[in-house]
Parts: C-alpha cells; structure tokens; sequence
C-alpha cells in the first residue's frame, strides 16, 4: 500500500499563463493519451477502430483508478476531521479580530484577480494590529515600480521581453541602481539574523524588508512578485525545502529561470537539487520546484497568515479552519500539510493531557477514549500522507550550508561582503 | 558435393532461425500472460525467459536456478547471524535488504562441511557496458557465470534475489540505468546503486546532465516500478534482443511488443524510444523496397504522410516528456561521479547504518 501511495502523482494544477503551458502540456497523463495505436501495424480499418477502443476504454480506467488513488491519499491529508475536542480558544484575545478580518479579507480575493501587494499587507498588517496605513505601503512599492521602469528604459530594454523584465527586476535586488535624476537604489541583502524569525516574527515581513533594505527567503520573493505586478512582469514563486525563491519563464515559454534572491544568483535546477532533501517523489506530486500558480499563491498567503496567528497567540479552531482553506486551493502546500500535522499534534498533547494519557498507560487507557483514539490515528495518517508525498525534513544545519554553498557561487569580488555576512552566521541562530 | 553442403548449411540456419523466432513468439506470449494475470508473476522467470530466447533455448536453467538458490540460502544464513543498528518496527525488512545489498557487494568468508570459503561480489564490468558488442553482456546469466555485470543485469539480480528472500526491491531508472528504489520507515524511499555499491541521494541521479526536471515530474525516471512494470521493461528487454538477433526484421515483432509492454507502463521511455525506432525502420524499409530516398520530402507523398507524421509525433512526445540522449563517454563520467563527489551525493543515514552488523 506504501509504495503505491508513494507512486502517485498529483492532476496538473499548473498557471493558466500562455508560458506554462509548455509544462502542463506534458503530464504524465498526456503521455498516456498521446500515445496512439499505431497506424502500421497490418489491420483492417474495422480492427483498428476496435484497437483503439480497447485502448481508450483501458487508458480511461487506468485514469479512473489513478484519480481514485490519488483522491484517496488527498482525501486522507485534506479532510476536515471533527472531533468533541478542541484546543482553547483565543477568540477572545486582544487583537485576535484583527486576524478574523484579515482571512475574511483574503477569503474575498479568492474568485477575482487579486494583487499579491494588497494580499501581503493584509497577512502583515493583521500582525502589527492594523497599525499600518496601506497607502503608503501602496505608494513604496509603486514609486519602486516606476524607478524600475524608468532604469528600464535608460538602459534601453526591450519593454515587451518578460527577460528584460525580470532582469531588471534581478538587478534591482542585486546591484546598486543609479537614475539619470539622481535616484540611487542599493542592494537589498540577506538578513542572516533569526532567519526564521523565530524571535520576532515580523522578521519575515515584506514591510520589515522595506524599512531595513534586509530580508530573507521569504520576504524577499514576496517583494519581487509585488513588483512584477508593477512593472507587468511574468514570474512565479517556487518552492524548495525550508526555502522559497522565484522562477520565470523565458520570452517564448519554453524555459524556466530560476532567481535566487537570498545570494542574488540565477541558480540551476541542480544547484537546488543539491541540497539533497529533494526527493523525486516531491518533485512528481509537485512539492518542490513548481512555479506557484495564483491560486495556490493565495494558499500560501493563508499559511502565512496562520503562521503569525500561531506566533501571536497560539494554535485553535481559527488555525483548522485557515489551515484548511489553504489546503483547498492547494492540496499538495507541503507548508499547509505540516501546519496540520502539527495542529493535530497539539491537539494530541492536549487531549492526552487532560484525559491523564500518557507513554506507559496509553495501551490501556486510549481504548476508553475512542475519540482520542480516532483523533490519534488522524495524526498519524497526517503524518504518512506527508511521507507519501515524498517529503523529507531538512535540518536547519543542512539549509543553512545549502545557502552558504550558493552564497559561494558568486563571483569573488563580492567574497569580502559575503565573508562579513559569514561571520554574523557564527553569533547564535535560534533554531526553527 | 560442395553445391550440397552448401544447401544443407542454409537448411539449417532457416531451420534455427525459425527455431529462435519461434521461441520468440514463446517467450513474448509467457510475459503476456504474466501481465494479464493469467500466470503468476516472477521476474525472475520473465528474465529466464528473456535471455532463453536470446541463447537459442539454451539457457542452462537448471544452472540458473541453482545458483539463485544457493545465493538465497547464503543470504538467509547471514541474515539469521547480523544485527542492525535500526531498530524502528520494520527493522526485520531493513535487514533483509541490507543483507541482501551485502552479498552483493562485500566479500564474505564462510564455512560449510567442507572448510573455509569465500563469497565473491559481483562487480561493474567497464567492458561493453551497453551491450552494444555483445548483447549476452546484459544478462543475469552472464553476471552469475562469470560474477561481473553491468546496470542492467546488476539490479535485475538484486530484484530476483529480494523476491526468492520476501523483501521488495523495485526497479527504478535513470538515463541508460536502472537501480533499486526501497523503503524503510525512517527515511522513506531510499536508493540503491549496485554498479558502484553506494546508496546515493535522489540529487546524484538527477546530476548527470541528462535528467530535465520535467522527466521526474513526468515519471520518466526516479519512479519506484511495480512488478508488472518490470515485466514490462523484460518484453522490452525481449524486443530489443529479437532486433539484436535478427537486425533485418520486418518490425512486426518488436511493434507488437511494444504495444504490449506500453499498455501497461505507457510512459516507460524505452518502450517509447523502441516504438519510435521502430515505426522509422518499417517506414525506411517500405520507402527503400519502392526505390525512395528517406528524407524530410517523403511527408508530402500522401502513402507515407500518416506514417510519417505518428513517427514525428513520438519523437516529439518523448523529447517533450523531458528524455535527452546521453551519450557514453558522460555516463562513465556521471557513474564515477558519485564515488569522487561523496559528499554531495551519499546518502549518509542509509551509508552508516549499512556498515554496522
């Protein structure tokens, strides 16, 4: 049963962009349906009809099990689970509503173009308890836009290539921009503190990375997807282990780039491969190394939200139900399936808690609880689901060198900086 | 007298190549059989099968099935005499792989009644790793004689020998490879290479330059095969040695085949590739027997058109699926490239735990 688990790949929920297609075209399951019988093989015209209803009616229940597989193992992770118990509320907490209104927010995006800067604020400003005014987030990062554009055309690209777009883009994050009126833009680097902002959960904030020119691997893909907007750009977030960065296709859809904003490198798919945490099962049910459509942006940004909950207050119905909706417009979020996972493991430690249950009693005490019971082995079918999918946990050693491994990649007049940054690495890190 | 012997030599080789065609026919209905569940399914009886239709019905399967016992019985006693440092609740399995990865790679002194002995492992053979001048250079009966095989024969033996002790061991590929994708419940899929004996991560099979992103997401390669896409690759296998026997076939043979094997593992990029091969070499044939030339012009001609376009039609599919041809003087490069770069590549977890017994 494991390895049939394993095995399954997920339907194809790729972008409706003209670029991805290239991708979307080429499915395992379009594999199977391009392969035609074959014209030559010596039959009448009325045996080869039949051959190739044969073919069809198989092919399609060969379809129809794999659907029913997959839908299994989705069913399994995604499933609203009830249960008579329930963590304590913080319904009630100061600043809680704040977060209510943010989801109902972000709830109203989901059925209309929404922009990823108007998303990103709400998931922020829930945190910093609406203190912040969107119209002046809203005028930073449009006067960025147009500084952008007007760097653009000093240095004469083309406007329409998706390339030069984000090239320019590339540049903006990683070089030092001079404008003929005197506009002066400076790198924005990596912010080696509290990398998972552990410590200070703003830390991973776009509007942390606006105030200091620092940010991380999630604040910084954030930003350059809010100024693709502006600048009418291509390009997709993508996700490795513990790791987010950005990927866009080249002007005629045929190859994708892939921009690593932390070390300000155009990384190969090898190099991210080489941190070794990737499996090809993550790869075939689209974990890892697949361009985020919009929809399953807007997943992402629910996770976000939930995360900052968790941090803020703790884990209760409002982290299920977010939790949820995220995996709804993305069953396979690898950050939504763990969120669950440990949603239920709290679930688990209270319930066992409360009812007295613990290591050496739990084999005589559980059966006397059946709901505990279900709730436990809910758990753990999490837990498998995520196994099955092909993910593997990548120790924050382990990301970390990965990073120090790409910082390496670039060229050496820039090692003097990069060794500066090495060196706050040595201070203590908090670990995730 | 001369005329008569000369007669008499063409009878016979008709004669055997009937025999050999015959037998070829034999062997693709047994694995067909195997896929329609109409027998049991044995990969070691489809790889038997295989290369007897290769060797003229002359596999020694006496010999062959000997030896697979004895290989079975040495591994059940060095399984009853190790103990593993894994002690999770399927630590039982583990074993059995890690003992069967052991007789195939380590050297194991032993005892029996009539004194001391020693196991030899069987090795990567550098000589015409792709069987290109010899084709029995590929079989598990080659790498039993003679101890030394390649990345066909090698995982092939391994698969035979999880099945004969009750462990799974599944097939998985890379471009021109195979190895052995199993798992435990620590670390979930893991990868055994046999060519060099190491467990490299999914990061050293994706490395050689050859792997396109799309081809894992589309399941070219790095997919744990099932039995019956096994049995699959072995009608391939099968094709692949009838058109090795007989270069001037007419293409019916490997055509069925391939329709057979792709019916059940359709994305399995050999069979796609033998397919596409194969419809060029009927269309060449058809083209030559009329006094054509093969070239692009042959598209406009209305009797070759369909024929033409189903032919590029495939080789599109299996460019776009992500397949590129590695040539192999890049291979050889890639396989040592996982004993120079070990720490990039080594799965450490699986490497550590295999060295304590």
């Amino acid at each position: 049963m494991q390895s049939m688990v394993a095995q399954v790949g997920l339907p194809n929920i790729m972008p409706k962009t003209p670029q991805a297609s290239t991708f979307q075209q080429y499915g395992s399951q379009n594999i199977m349906s391009n392969s035609r019988p074959n014209p030559m093989y010596g039959m009448s015209q009325q045996q080869r009809n039949k051959a190739i209803m044969a073919e069809v009616e198989m092919r399609q229940k060969q379809e129809a099990e794999y659907r029913k597989r997959v839908q299994g193992l989705l069913n399994e992770a995604v499933s609203h689970f009830s249960t008579p118990y329930s963590l304590p509320s913080y319904h009630n907490e100061k600043g809680a509503s704040n977060y209510r209104k943010a989801f109902k927010r972000l709830e109203e995006m989901e059925n209309k173009p929404f922009s990823v800067r108007e998303a990103v604020f709400t998931v922020e400003n829930a945190f910093y308890e609406q203190e912040r005014d969107y119209g002046e987030f809203e005028k930073v990062i449009q006067e960025t836009g147009n500084f952008i554009k007007q760097k653009m055309q000093e240095f004469g690209y083309n406007p329409k290539s998706n390339v030069a777009k984000n090239l320019i883009l590339f540049q903006f994050f990683s070089d030092t921009l001079r404008t003929k009126n005197g506009l002066k833009h400076l790198p924005l680097k990596y912010d080696f503190q509290d990398i998972y902002g552990k410590k200070d959960w703003s830390k991973m904030f776009v509007t942390k990375l606006l105030e200091s020119s620092t940010g991380q691997c999630h604040s910084l893909p954030l930003l350059y997807l809010m100024l693709v907007e502006e600048i009418e750009a291509v390009a997709h977030l993508s996700r490795s282990p513990n790791h987010t960065y950005i990927k866009f296709p080249d002007d005629n859809g045929m190859k994708w780039h892939n921009v690593e904003l932390t070390s300000h490198i155009l990384t190969t798919n090898a190099l991210i491969l080489q941190n070794g945490y990737i499996k090809a099962e993550a790869i075939q049910n689209k974990l890892y190394m697949h361009p985020l459509s919009k929809r399953e942006l807007l997943a992402h940004m629910y996770t976000d939200l939930v995360m900052g909950y968790e941090k803020k207050f703790g884990s209760d119905k409002f982290t299920e139900e977010v939790t949820q909706k995220a995996l709804q417009l993305h069953p396979t979020s690898i950050t939504a399936l763990l969120n669950k996972s440990n949603y239920y493991t709290e679930m688990v430690q209270h319930v066992f808690e409360q009812l007295g249950i613990n290591k050496e009693n739990a084999r005589q005490k559980l059966p006397n609880h059946p709901e505990a019971l279900e709730l436990y082995r809910t758990m753990v079918k999490q837990y498998k689901a995520i196994d099955a999918l092909g993910y593997k946990k990548m120790p924050d050693e382990m990301y970390q060198e990965w990073l120090r491994n790409m910082q390496q990649q670039r060229n050496n007049q820039e090692q003097k900086e990069m060794k500066k940054q090495l060196n706050k690495l040595t201070k203590p890190i908090s670990k995730l | 007298m001369k005329k008569t012997l000369i007669v008499f030599l063409l009878i016979c080789i008709t004669s055997t190549a009937q025999d050999r065609e015959t037998l070829y026919l034999g062997a693709l209905t047994s694995l067909t059989e195997m896929l329609q569940d109409s027998t049991k399914i044995s990969f070691k009886k489809a790889v038997m099968i295989v290369e007897n239709a290769y060797l003229h019905g002359t596999l020694d399967t006496l010999a062959f099935n000997d030896e697979i016992e004895r290989l079975k019985k040495f591994t059940q006693a060095i399984y009853k005499n190790r103990s593993l440092l894994y002690k999770e609740r399927d630590s039982l399995e583990v074993k059995k792989q890690a003992v069967l990865f052991s007789v195939m790679k380590d050297t194991i002194p032993y005892f029996n009644a009539t004194g001391e002995y020693k196991h030899i492992p069987f090795t990567y053979d550098f000589e015409d790793i792709w069987g290109h001048k010899n084709w029995e250079n590929m079989f598990v009966s080659k790498l039993l004689q003679t101890r030394k095989g390649n990345c066909h024969s090698l995982p092939y033996l391994y698969k035979i020998l999880a099945q004969e002790i009750g462990t799974e061991a599944h097939l998985a590929l890379a471009p021109n490879h195979v190895y052995i994708k199993s798992q435990n419940h620590k670390d979930g899929w893991y990868n055994t290479e046999l060519t060099s004996g190491q467990f490299p991560n999914d990061a050293w099979l994706m490395a050689s330059g050859y792997v396109h992103l799309d081809a894992v997401a589309n399941k070219i390669y790095m997919e744990a095969l099932n039995d019956k896409q096994s049995i699959a690759m072995c009608i391939i296998d099968l094709a692949e040695g009838y058109n090795k026997a007989f270069p001037a076939n007419d293409g019916a043979f490997p055509m069925l085949a391939c329709e057979i094997a792709l019916r059940v593992y359709p994305h399995y990029i050999n069979g796609r590739i033998l397919r596409a091969e194969t419809i060029k070499k009927i269309l060449e044939q058809k083209i030559e027997k009329e006094g054509g030339e093969f070239s692009a012009k042959i598209r406009e001609k209305e009797e070759y058109k369909e024929t033409f376009l189903a032919m590029q039609h495939e080789y599109a599919v299996i460019h776009h699926a992500g397949y590129r041809r590695m040539p192999e003087e890049m291979y050889l490069k890639w396989l040592s490239s996982l004993n120079a770069e070990r720490e990039k590549y080594i799965n450490k977890e699986i490497t550590n735990r295999n060295k304590s017994n």
